[in-house]
């Protein structure tokens, strides 16, 4: 019986790290990712090669793979956009090839709940049919737009691989560092005069815990990911005594353009919709086909979200 | 300094309104996170402070009278089916404070608002705190299913923007509720408000200028826009709002319009007869 591996692309970001973690003791890991994996764990593998190149290939080749976690792609709003279109595209294009042609009997994509979009009218718990009005933003949420439905549209192209597509909500805790712990550990933040949408967070934990229950389930398909609950934005802000500039709303978008085009931020103009507009999910799928649900409560969340000083 | 704010308000209006209504506040069935909201952002909290208001307008400025009440199920989901009118949705809020007010226990109904107002400022955000939903489907089934009590207005905007001319002509009933309430196996309590289309009666309404300030209507009443902003608020009338019996209806939710249209048309004709028989009852529009 030959040695069956887990691969974990972007194996060497916050994520990655945590579920190679979460995995080493009982699979046999490889990681790929551009970027060191110095202080792995002995028993992981890792390839530090882009998945964009030929090399990639022998690695599907030559090792038998059981499972492929698809961490490795890039949200950086500030990555030069034909880059990051480049290797989330292309890139997630090559490792989807890989599934076809190297019979690999799973594949987990992390996509995530910002791609339905914040905007007014939509409805408070959307499932995971509702469109995904996220192409109306900027180019990185576009791009996670287009990641996600070319991976759905290898469910009908490659019916022998479990594609799972998870799409969390907004994903905080100790070691992660994206958009929302970057806002939430701001001392000031800008906020819509008169508006205070709910938001959904989930901890790392919790997410962590899904991505290794998609391994052992047979399940196929999307699935939102809740997190412990849902609150007001100045619920959380409050909690986390940041200092909150109350903005008129009409002023905030050429604001932020301003802000974001001399480089004072790191925000895209469109993430002010989530200021105003709520983007939550129904992660009732997961619940009953994943058997996944949140063991930290939303007070918890959130008192994680503060980076140790 | 806030604290202290909301303490005092709290104090004067146990004062005003007595310990035992306060405590109704307590009495809502509803099912409330660590923080205080429900999962769609009622804050019950929030009432406390607004109780006066509502309770000064719907017992000595409207002197709402309700026959009926008894209809209303004390607990389980039910859809509260009304006719709509006023330019300005005091007649939702009327139906709310009245059952909120008089039923025992005390059951907080939730009705269904347009999407474009989260749009608004403020407007938005203190719907949302006093329980009032954003009407898309998902939303009123989730509701249903946790038992709640959920308002609507089928009419919708053509109800609520219709001319003085027309008062108490039903206009057509979206069939949204309807196959809500198949699909939810949801009681039917028909409604008819007496008062809300003259507490706003517009007798004109300008399409062209509502349509270049994105607005639904622009309407002109006796005292608007003569007297300015102060003249869009609505007029001391007599509300009289009738609860019928619940109308039980079964069937495929996914039927064809033409044989929902027919369930639709029974709960449109039982509130006009409603509303038929209480304008005959009327005596006056003010007292």
């Amino acid at each position: 019986m030959a040695q069956e591996y887990v691969v974990i692309t972007g194996i060497s970001g916050n994520l990655g790290r945590l579920l190679a973690k979460r995995l080493h003791k009982e699979e046999h890991i490889i990681g790929i990712d551009r970027r060191p994996f110095d202080d792995r764990p002995k028993d992981i593998i890792h390839y530090q090669i882009d998945i964009r190149r030929n090399k990639a290939d022998e690695i599907f080749r030559n090792h038998r793979i059981k499972a492929i976690y698809h961490l490795g792609v890039m949200h950086n709003p500030r990555q030069r956009n034909d880059l990051r279109y480049s290797w989330n595209i292309l890139g997630t294009s090559k490792i989807l090839s890989f599934c076809g042609k190297y019979k690999i009997p799973k594949f987990v994509y992390l996509s995530s709940a910002d791609i339905y979009g914040a905007g007014p009218g939509n409805t408070n718990f959307m499932p995971e049919t509702a469109p995904l009005q996220g192409w109306r933003g900027s180019a990185p949420l576009r791009d996670a737009v287009e990641t996600d439905m070319l991976v759905q549209s290898f469910f009908w192209k490659d019916p022998d691989t479990d594609i799972i597509i998870l799409r969390p909500v907004h994903i905080v805790g100790p070691h992660m560092d994206n958009g929302p712990m970057r806002f939430f550990n701001l001392s000031a933040v800008p906020v819509a005069l008169g508006f205070d949408p709910m938001i959904q967070i989930i901890h790392e934990n919790d997410l962590i815990e899904a991505l290794y229950l998609c391994l052992n389930k047979k399940v196929r398909g999307v699935f939102n990911l809740e997190g412990g609950g849902n609150v007001p934005l100045s619920i959380v802000l409050n909690s986390l005594k940041v200092k909150k500039i109350p903005f008129l709303h009409l002023a905030l978008h050429p604001i932020l353009k301003k802000m974001w085009d001399f480089k004072l931020t790191d925000f895209t103009p469109d993430q002010m919709n989530n200021l105003l507009y709520i983007c939550m999910v129904d992660g009732t799928r997961a619940r009953e086909e994943l058997g996944f649900k949140s063991k930290l409560s939303i007070k918890d969340t959130i008192n994680s979200i503060k980076k140790a000083q | 300094m806030d604290d202290v704010i909301k303490k005092e308000i709290i104090k004067l209006n146990t004062r005003i309104l007595g310990e035992s209504f306060m405590s109704r506040l307590e009495r809502i069935p509803t099912k409330l996170n660590e923080f205080g909201y429900d999962e769609f952002g009622f804050k019950p909290e929030v009432i406390k402070y607004i109780v006066p208001i509502f309770y000064f307008l719907c017992k000595i400025y409207w002197r709402v009278e309700a026959f009926g009440l008894q209809n209303i199920p004390k607990s389980g989901r039910v859809l509260l089916v009304c006719n709509h009118a006023g330019q300005l949705p005091w007649d939702g809020s009327v139906v709310i404070c009245t059952i909120f007010n008089e039923m025992e226990p005390p059951r907080m109904a939730r009705s269904m608002i347009e999407k474009w107002t989260t749009t608004l400022p403020f407007m938005g955000e203190w719907m949302s705190l006093a329980g009032q939903i954003v009407g898309t489907p998902e939303n009123c089934q989730r509701l249903l299913e946790n038992d709640e009590a959920i308002l609507v207005f089928p009419e919708g905007t053509r109800g609520i923007n219709k001319l003085f001319k027309d008062r108490y002509h039903l206009q057509d009933f979206g069939h949204g509720f309807m196959r809500l309430a198949l699909k939810t196996n949801t009681p039917i309590i028909p409604i008819a408000s007496i008062g809300s289309e003259e507490s706003c009666p517009a007798i004109f309404n300008i399409k062209w200028l509502a349509k270049l300030l994105g607005a639904p209507a622009a309407p002109i009443t006796p005292t608007f826009p003569l007297l300015g902003p102060l003249g869009i608020l609505p007029y001391p009338v007599k509300y009289r709002l009738y609860f019928g019996e619940p109308m039980h209806f079964t069937g495929d939710p996914d039927e064809d319009d033409v044989e929902i249209d027919l369930k639709v048309q029974t709960v449109r004709n039982t509130i006009q007869s409603m509303i038929y028989d209480g304008l005959h009852a009327r005596k006056h529009v003010f007292w």
